[in-house]
């Protein structure tokens, strides 16, 4: 009988301790199991919603460019990316670099064979051939299966509109940074967004002013021309065109001058248009009223100067006949009258004295006489020596015959509707009174020519002598005209300047802008009217006829011919 | 027993894991086929893009001149062409009021009422 075996002493406690070892660790791994069947109950039975529903993948998303587009205020393409082939070379992989030369050659013709062969010849990695090429170009490269050579996608600005509005949109390089104009004026926003930026331009009315304007470069062999369409009552451009102009496309083809915005950079002495101004400031400063006048039956003869009148009535003159035979010396008494700080003032509130706000980066300063003499408010008061840019002089008569409310010019569609919030810079009655005068000149006065049945234009000549060696010349002017219409309540104003244009046999041989500029007015405004959806008014109607009626209040003899 | 339920629980793993297999090969195939479908929409937007820029191309003002000239005898507008709808005379010449024939005055007095508004 095998004796009772009996685990005392060292052994006992050494199997007790095995057995409390086995039974924590196995209670940690039982307890290790519960968490996970708790949560795997949790989770396969009492989670919901946890799980979407429909899996989510990646979406194509939207077309991105790395620059906006540019629209006009109708969703027409002004500027956009394209994307081109560019073709680069690596020149180590490239065997025969002669042979490569020579093929390449016959298919792009533009590049020089024997520089080809140096650049393919060089020890670096990289190196351009020619930057956008035609899909057909790719293709014919392709077929010649040359080692080395590859394509790297790029995008191209492409300008579909051509010329049509290039000092407007500007140009950008073929790094896409934008070098002129919107391209360069609203560089950084066109860079981020995606959604085009739609301008203020309407491409109809910037065709037909381009093309009444280039007709008139031709016929008066000029040597450029600007104009400029704005909405009288908000500011906004919707057309600006500066003759001669460029192909953004081609940036570098054309001569550098046709790529000076003569309609926001250039400034010019502006002449008689500027008679709108003060005989603006004269009514509303109350120092003359329209039945007031002036005796214009002398020149004046001030320091070395002497102010004659160009259609010389030799009589006193009443504010009207001042403003309608545009009469220098009447304007010069005016301006007098109305003293340099007022006239100064004035025209401050009007923009005319410090550089446009327009967003472009080719914004003219004007140039303002320092000091502001004696002789200087009478010169200004007909509109010399003071040089302002065609766009502030736009822009300050859309002020005048809006109703007196000053607003920025600007190349940026406004939401239509709004109305932006101006600054009132002369009373509804003012603006009235000058509203009549505008019409009256083209009825009756140096305008005549700017008349266009049914849309009521009013405006005022301008024939400024360019300064040629420091003295005024008779041969070289600028003929400007600045019309609005219709009338009655003005919707558009437009300006028109054609820079050193010769008579005609059709003009019997005058340049000045009665003949000139008058006339292109008016085939703008026929052509363009009916594109912005303006009803044709009755002139003979008595309410019109109230509405614009003028006492010329004359004490001369009144000429028949009118 | 243990044999019996060890056979469904082997089953029932292999039956799991060929679904499985066969879900994930299907998802496999929507993802390539989404894939491709995203870039056959890229390629269409970019295509549009084009496309746009070649429609405003040929709409350029100064070709549609040209062969408006070329093609249509179309002019500017004059103001003297555009009149209001007051001015348009009535379609029908004013009927006197005739009992034999009233569809005609009805006519008459619609195409006024018309004409008027």
């Amino acid at each position: 009988m095998p004796p009772r075996l009996r685990l005392d002493g060292i052994t006992k406690q050494a199997l007790d301790t095995g057995r409390t070892r086995l039974i924590f660790s196995g209670g940690l791994f039982v307890l290790a199991f519960l968490v996970m069947a708790l949560r795997l109950v949790d989770v396969t039975l009492l989670r919901q919603g946890a799980e979407p529903r429909a899996a989510t993948g990646e979406t194509a998303g939207a077309l991105r460019m790395d620059r906006a587009d540019v629209v006009d205020r109708n969703g027409v393409i002004l500027a956009t990316n394209l994307d081109t082939a560019s073709l680069y070379a690596n020149p180590r992989q490239v065997l025969d670099t002669a042979q490569a030369a020579r093929k390449l050659v016959t298919v792009l013709p533009e590049l020089d064979e024997s520089e080809l062969q140096s650049r393919l010849s060089s020890n670096r990695a990289f190196v351009w051939i020619k930057r956008s090429l035609t899909p057909k170009q790719e293709y014919e490269v392709n077929r010649l299966g040359i080692p080395g050579l590859y394509f790297q996608r790029e995008e191209r600005r492409v300008y579909p509109q051509g010329a049509l509005a290039s000092h407007v949109v500007g140009f950008a390089d073929i790094d896409n940074k934008g070098l002129a104009g919107i391209e360069a004026g609203f560089d950084e926003n066109l860079r981020d967004d995606t959604a085009p930026l739609r301008l203020s331009i309407d491409i109809r009315v910037q065709h037909v002013l381009h093309e009444e304007l280039s007709r008139a470069v031709d016929e008066f062999h000029a040597e450029g021309a600007v104009g400029v369409v704005m909405d009288a009552h908000t500011g906004e451009v919707a057309a600006m065109v500066s003759l001669p102009d460029f192909d953004p496309n081609d940036p570098a083809h054309d001569p550098a001058e046709a790529r000076f915005n003569r309609a926001t950079l250039g400034t010019y002495e502006m002449g008689s248009t500027f008679k709108i101004f003060t005989t603006a400031v004269a009514l509303e400063s109350g120092v003359a009223s329209l039945d007031d006048g002036y005796d214009a039956s002398n020149p004046i003869h001030i320091a070395r100067y002497v102010i004659n009148d160009y259609h010389p009535q030799a009589r006193w003159l009443s504010l009207p006949e001042i403003f309608i035979y545009s009469s220098n010396i009447g304007a010069a008494k005016m301006a007098l009258d109305v003293g340099a700080g007022r006239q100064r003032a004035f025209l401050q509130r009007l923009g005319l004295l410090q550089p446009a706000h327009i967003g472009l980066p080719e914004v003219g300063t004007p140039l303002v006489p320092a000091p502001w003499r004696e002789i200087n408010t009478m010169t200004i008061g007909f509109g010399h020596g003071i040089s302002v840019s065609p766009l502030q002089m736009a822009s300050a008569v859309a002020t005048v015959v809006n109703g007196g409310v000053a607003h920025d010019p600007t190349l940026i569609r406004q939401a239509p509707g709004t109305q932006p919030a101006g600054k009132r810079v002369l009373s509804e009655a003012t603006s009235d009174a000058l509203r009549r005068l505008m019409r009256l000149n083209v009825v009756d006065g140096t305008g005549k020519r700017a008349e266009v049945p049914g849309y009521l234009v009013g405006g005022k000549t301008g024939t400024a002598e360019k300064t040629v060696a420091g003295n005024y010349s008779r041969k070289a002017v600028l003929s400007s005209f600045v019309a609005a219409f219709p009338m009655d309540a003005p919707r558009y104003v437009v300006l028109i300047m054609l820079d050193e244009p010769k008579g005609t046999d059709e003009t019997h041989g005058f340049a000045t802008a009665g003949w000139t500029a008058a006339p292109v007015t008016s085939r703008v405004i026929a052509r363009m009217a009916p594109l912005v959806g303006m009803t044709p008014i009755d002139e003979d109607a008595p309410e019109v006829q109230a509405a614009m009626f003028v006492d010329i209040n004359s004490r001369g003899r009144r000429l028949a011919s009118f | 027993m243990i044999r019996r339920s060890m056979v469904v629980a082997v089953g029932l793993a292999a039956a799991v894991g060929a679904g499985l297999y066969q879900l994930k090969h299907e998802v496999m195939l929507l993802e390539q086929e989404l894939a491709h479908v995203n870039r056959a929409i890229l390629d269409d937007q970019e295509a549009i893009h084009v496309l746009k820029a070649e429609w405003t191309y040929l709409n350029e003002p100064r070709r549609l001149e040209a062969l408006s000239k070329k093609y249509l005898e179309l002019a500017p507008l004059a103001a003297a062409q555009v009149i209001t709808i007051d001015d348009l005379p009535t379609r029908l010449d004013p009927v006197i009021s005739d009992a034999n024939n009233p569809t005609a005055a009805g006519g008459a007095t619609q195409a006024s009422t018309g004409a008027a508004r």
